[in-house]
């Protein structure tokens, strides 16, 4: 009993020290927001960001980071300009997680939409920037010489359920109940993004609180693919399996899925703009982490010296020359 | 009037030209006319090619081969760095070989179209892609459609377009008035490019080959181009007909609109979102390159050393 007690308190603070540094706050509309990774938090941090007046786009084009587009850039604290729930005092959290007038609102998504999103964006656009590891897992699968949607989503499902702790390096495909844990905060909402005018609800919420106008965007950033064109009942399975938890505790209606699905080939054209998207992505990814690497000040005394140097060096070769 | 432009100076005539001094070798690269290709080659027959610097650069260069045209991994040199009596003597010395590349003007102009306007790669046009607008049928790009407005558009604000090398005629590049080339080929007619590899393979005594870096969206002209598009193309590039006697080529009058699909348009726009991205992140990454900078980051550190870790310590968020 006293076992199980310690590891409760112990599990509930490895949640809260996860949850503190993931939860967003505006201390002057009272929200508390915690986003669930591909469950339209990108809009609706963009919503909250807009509502408390932080919203800074302009910094966008300051960041040395590789993002998938200007509209993903809100996921950096110098744009989004949200505090983190990590840097208030003891009594401010206490008073966020506890006090009546505050809102806390957290996202939850259709498990199965929510791991092929997961899958389309971190894998097959190459947006996961960690570890190559779960890109060389999960790899594309061709029929007939075509690189086939149906068939590399499939095989993601069936390398996921194999090497869960490898996939769970990169949040994206953490389960929703990781994010989420009511037990542990008070939750006045979860919005069901998937559910036809619940992040409208949640921008009228934030209009009345905020007082401006505000309205979601559709940021329009996934392929376009229909789910039930390229997942079948044994692929669907499969993600109800690794993310049972999901399904236990929110209570996510167990959906029913064609028994097979015809391949969904890309074009030739497509293959192309698919290699173009990852190579521009690749490339992006390379510059950021160059340009990240030069801070410091063993940098910064070399950037001196350099432009002392170029005083009176006439170097042939310019390092910012492109051609 | 001639088809060249008045300026014979060296400057002006070898501007662009590179030297492989092991090989004895000079090349003038022309955009768009198979240059990426070429320059692999000549760095390899060489040996100047150094892949290692590709992480370092920071420029925004949206594909891995493209990093070729950056000098540190070409390792060629520039003839304008060498004084006006080596570059001479280079020029006209027997032993030396000057080689150039040229391409039919229109495939050349649909090339640069595709490249520098439609796929958003980073370049110099006045105004940016305001006078080049997508032309959308139900939603959906017309490629034809909109590579028709291009030409108009290039035919009319010409100069717009011309501060970008990509668009530039050949004639302005590849000065056959002013300097005497060993070795010009079309790369649009087959075994163009092979002939400069062989040459490659004869003078470095290692086996060269052309690599095809296939980065286009593999549509062929004749599907976007009617008669009248490439009229307009042609007038444009005029002098480039008259300098290296171009066939006029024949266009079917008119054709059938090539629409992207829906999912091709989609990816189109995260392509450009993508590269919209590698350029702002590159200037960021060149920002970080100066005294200024460098000075704001020993007085980052100081102060982080100072306050025991509290002043400018973000660590980095899951989220980004």
């Amino acid at each position: 009993m006293g076992r199980r007690s310690s590891n409760d308190s112990s599990t509930a603070r490895s949640y809260l020290d996860e949850f503190a540094h993931l939860a967003l706050v505006s201390p002057s509309l009272k929200v508390l927001y915690v986003p669930t990774p591909k469950a339209a938090c990108t809009t609706l941090k963009l919503l909250l960001a807009e509502a408390a007046g932080s919203h800074r786009p302009e910094m966008a084009d300051r960041l040395a980071i590789m993002h998938v587009s200007r509209a993903q850039t809100i996921h950096h604290p110098a744009v989004h300009g949200l505090n983190r729930f990590v840097d208030l005092s003891t009594r401010q959290q206490r008073e966020v997680l506890g006090a009546d007038d505050w809102l806390r609102i957290a996202s939850l998504r259709d498990p199965v939409s929510r791991a092929y999103s997961a899958w389309e964006n971190r894998i097959f656009m190459r947006a996961h920037r960690r570890t190559r590891e779960i890109i060389a897992l999960a790899h594309d699968v061709s029929t007939n010489g075509r690189l086939d949607i149906a068939a590399s989503f499939a095989h993601f499902t069936q390398v996921l359920l194999a090497n869960e702790p490898t996939f769970m390096v990169d949040h994206h495909f953490w389960p929703q109940s990781r994010v989420v844990q009511t037990n542990h905060v008070q939750f006045t909402s979860l919005v069901r993004v998937d559910q036809p005018g619940e992040i409208d609800a949640f921008a009228r919420l934030l209009s009345e609180r905020s007082g401006r106008s505000l309205a979601a965007l559709r940021l329009n950033e996934g392929l376009g693919v229909k789910l039930d064109r390229v997942c079948d009942r044994a692929t669907a399975d499969r993600v109800m399996a690794v993310y049972r938890n999901d399904y236990e505790r929110f209570g996510f209606a167990r959906r029913q899925w064609p028994t097979s699905v015809e391949p969904l080939l890309l074009s030739d054209t497509e293959m192309r703009l698919v290699a173009a998207y990852r190579g521009a992505f690749e490339r992006g990814i390379s510059v950021a982490r160059e340009s990240q690497r030069r801070t410091g000040a063993r940098y910064g005394v070399s950037q001196m010296r350099r432009a002392l140097g170029g005083l009176f060096d006439r170097s042939p070769i310019d390092p910012k020359e492109i051609q | 009037m001639s088809a060249f432009p008045s300026d014979t100076s060296l400057t002006a005539v070898t501007r662009k030209t590179l030297v492989a001094p092991r090989l004895k070798v000079l090349y003038t690269p022309t955009t768009k006319v198979a240059s990426t290709t070429i320059k692999w080659m000549l760095a390899e027959a060489e040996g100047s090619l150094d892949t290692s610097v590709i992480p370092n650069l920071m420029a925004a260069i949206t594909n891995r081969s493209q990093t070729i045209h950056n000098r540190q991994v070409s390792g060629l040199g520039k003839l304008t760095e060498y004084s006006e009596r080596d570059a001479r003597a280079m020029l006209d010395s027997e032993d030396w070989l000057h080689i150039a590349a040229l391409r039919d003007p229109v495939s050349r102009a649909y090339s640069a179209w595709e490249n520098r306007v439609f796929m958003r790669a980073s370049g110099r046009i006045v105004g940016g892609f305001e006078l080049t607008p997508d032309v959308l049928v139900d939603g959906r790009i017309s490629m034809s459609g909109s590579f028709a407005h291009f030409a108009d558009a290039l035919a009319q604000h010409t100069d717009a377009f011309m501060g970008d090398h990509h668009f530039t005629p050949q004639s302005h590049v590849v000065r056959t008035d002013a300097v005497k080339y060993g070795l010009v080929v079309r790369v649009d007619e087959p075994g163009g490019i092979e002939r400069i590899a062989s040459v490659l393979c004869d003078r470095s005594g290692k086996n060269i080959a052309p690599q095809r870096h296939n980065e286009s969206m593999g549509i062929s002209l004749e599907r976007v181009c009617d008669q009248h598009t490439a009229n307009r193309l042609m007038a444009t590039y005029a002098m480039d007909y008259e300098a290296f006697g171009f066939a006029r080529r024949q266009m079917p009058a008119s054709i059938e609109p090539y629409v992207l699909s829906d999912a091709e348009t989609q990816l189109v726009t995260l392509v450009r979102q993508s590269v919209e991205r590698v350029g702002s992140v590159s200037q960021a990454a060149q920002r970080r390159m100066s005294a200024r900078y460098g000075v704001r980051q020993i007085r980052k550190t100081i102060l982080r050393k100072v306050s025991f870790g509290k002043m400018y310590n973000t660590p980095r968020s899951m989220h980004w």
